[in-house]
């Protein structure tokens, strides 16, 4: 077997159990989605404030804004579905020696602790935020082209591999510290920033929020899918995502280099 | 197979003084002290041979095995296993190898054993055939029928560990690392584990490095063992070799049908211990055969026995000289 097939087998075999795991709980499932979908439509109906008396804030409408939200909640689901979990387990895995084990398996152990657990009950929050996107593109009365959907696809493909990064990152960072319980607070305090577009926060926080790339995640693509995104980002963007899974890829080889075993 | 030479293996560790002033001034200027956990250590281990690793607490043990399996990078010298360096971690030479410790996790806690293995076959790329036959020799031979379908978490220690050693195995390794594989483990639990590993080695010629507190492990699967102390190696041999230099007696054990005076014993050994009706001698060694016969034709003795000292006591001894 080749070594994508392995890796795609073994994370699909702990999805499954993780899937499985949780059908016993059903209800639980249902009453998850029920509250994030309330959550996402108390957000959309508190963003309204803005807009009473004016029809754009810093050059973005309601129907826009809701663009924004509906991908905020998409990457925030994804977060908490897909990295939120691995990265809590972390901790664990060094703490129980479960890496050192992971280390001497003929494995990629970064993919392996980065992806293996998935949050059930949050896996359809994704759908959703998109569902609020679709709304807000569809208020907007803009049409959306092929270029531009293609360009919304790249676009969000690189907030992913951004908050994929992060993780990784964070999940370095507790290799180190070993005790990191705080860290997960740190990837969603990050993606909290990218609720609303850049423009809406003041002159020099919209800069930091430019360079510290949160306006990657959610205002980009969202300029992209409403057909204003400054062509030179689809270089930058692509540029910026890749450079930061290099730098974390770095960053977590460095920390297994420097980890040196918790002591039996 | 294993070839260790000069191995080192220092650890820098940052000193944190006690008291809250003392700890806030080496944030600034921090404190660093160099364990050395391992020094000079080497050997080599032919393919197919079980060696028993001893040693007191923090003698070095797990931290050798860790070098040798790659988990850590030697400070200095040497580590060949199957002709690769372990800390490059190659594919090549870990789908040879295994690693099991007793008080570590290597299953993921919160799958059920069953699909804890599935991962490990998707881990290794066994192929169907393979994985089926060394899976239900895991199962029949270490008894895992019940516990495939729960989880990891829910299992009592010696059913955990019971699993730990399938999920190792499944690929066939041909040297396998064992840190206290049988601790906390009861005796049925301890005699299976050793039954197991025995046969594994005489059905697969795997060769096996073996750590553990209980001497039974070792005398029961190790005719070689290598003896650590504060990181260096003591002793390198045969385990009776090791017995026979460090204790220059042997026990012979006397049951005996009635009481008899106590001086009836000098002369013959050192009493070592009196049971009711069984009294222990210690002999110097080249005299048991001598005195176990005198014994059968002066007195009145239902049973004798000769017996070497438990290994625990050995090892003290060697200690002790060190
Ligand atoms: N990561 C580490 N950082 C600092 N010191 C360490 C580390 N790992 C081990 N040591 C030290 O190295 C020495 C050897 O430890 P090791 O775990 O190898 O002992 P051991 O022989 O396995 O002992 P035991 O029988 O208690 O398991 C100990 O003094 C230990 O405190
Ligand atoms: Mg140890």
């Amino acid at each position: 077997m080749s070594g994508w097939s392995r890796h795609a087998r073994v994370l699909a075999i702990c999805w499954r159990a993780a899937v499985a795991g949780e059908v016993e709980y059903r209800l639980n499932f249902f009453s998850n989605v029920a509250l994030s979908a309330f959550w996402m439509v108390w957000a959309a109906a508190g963003a309204s404030v803005y807009f009473r008396f004016t029809g754009t804030v810093a050059g973005w409408t309601q129907a826009e804004v809701l663009v924004v939200i509906g991908l905020f909640f998409t990457l925030n689901g994804l977060r908490q579905a897909l990295l939120q979990p691995n990265l809590e387990r972390m901790t664990d895995y060094v703490r129980l020696g479960t890496l050192d084990f992971l280390l001497t398996k003929p494995f990629d152990a970064q993919l392996l602790v980065s992806l293996r657990q998935v949050r059930v009950n949050n896996l359809l929050d994704p759908v959703l935020g998109l569902a609020l996107t679709t709304v807000g593109v569809v208020l907007s009365g803009r049409g959306v082209s092929v270029v531009a959907l293609a360009a919304f696809g790249l676009l969000l493909g690189c907030a992913v591999l951004l908050l994929y990064a992060l993780t990784v990152l964070l999940m370095a960072l507790a290799v180190v510290l070993v005790a990191a319980e705080e860290l997960g607070r740190v990837s969603y305090a990050f993606v909290e920033l990218s609720r609303f577009p850049v423009e809406l926060y003041r002159n020099p926080v919209q800069a930091v929020l430019t360079v510290v790339p949160v306006a990657f995640l959610t205002t980009y693509p969202a300029a992209a899918l409403l057909g204003r995104l400054d062509p030179y980002l689809l270089v930058i963007a692509p540029a910026v995502a890749v450079g930061a899974v290099v730098v974390a890829t770095l960053a977590w080889r460095r920390s297994l280099h420097s980890y040196s075993g918790a002591s039996a | 197979m294993i070839e260790v030479r000069d191995l080192a293996k220092h650890f820098r560790v940052h000193r944190r003084p006690p008291g809250l002033r003392a700890s806030l001034r080496s944030l600034v200027r921090r404190e660093h002290v160099t364990v050395r956990a391992v020094e000079q250590v080497s050997f080599t281990i032919p393919a197919g041979q079980v060696v028993g690793f001893l040693g007191p607490n923090g003698a070095g043990k797990t931290t050798t095995l860790k070098c040798l399996t790659g988990l850590l990078h030697p400070t200095a010298g040497d580590v060949r296993v199957l002709g690769h360096t372990p800390h490059r971690r190659e594919p090549a030479f870990l789908r040879r190898i295994s690693l099991v410790m007793g008080q570590r996790n290597a299953l993921f806690w919160d799958l059920p054993a069953a699909d804890a293995f599935e991962v490990n076959r998707a881990i290794y790329g066994l192929a169907e055939a393979p994985y089926r036959s060394a899976l239900d020799e895991l199962v029949t031979l270490l008894d895992l029928e019940p516990l495939l379908t729960k989880q990891v978490r829910v299992l009592s220690l010696g059913e955990r560990m019971r699993c730990e050693l399938a999920g190792a195995l499944l690929h066939r390794p041909d040297v396998l690392f064992l840190d206290e594989p049988t601790l906390g483990l009861d005796v049925n639990g301890q005699a299976a584990v050793r039954t197991f590993l025995r046969d594994y080695n005489a059905r697969y010629g795997a060769t096996v490095l073996l750590t553990s507190h209980y001497m039974g492990d070792v005398t029961a699967l190790a005719r070689r063992v290598l003896v650590i102390d504060h990181g260096t190696l003591r002793f390198d041999g045969d385990l009776a070799a090791l017995v026979e230099a460090h204790s220059p007696h042997r026990l012979v054990r006397v049951t005996l049908r009635e009481a008899v005076p106590a001086q009836t014993w000098v002369g013959l050994g050192e009493v070592s211990e009196v049971d009711g009706a069984v009294v222990t001698l210690a002999v110097p060694r080249a005299e048991t055969a001598a005195v176990a016969a005198r014994l059968l034709t002066t007195l009145p003795v239902e049973d004798v026995a000769i017996e070497d000292p438990p290994v625990e006591d050995i090892i003290r001894a060697v200690f002790a000289h060190a």
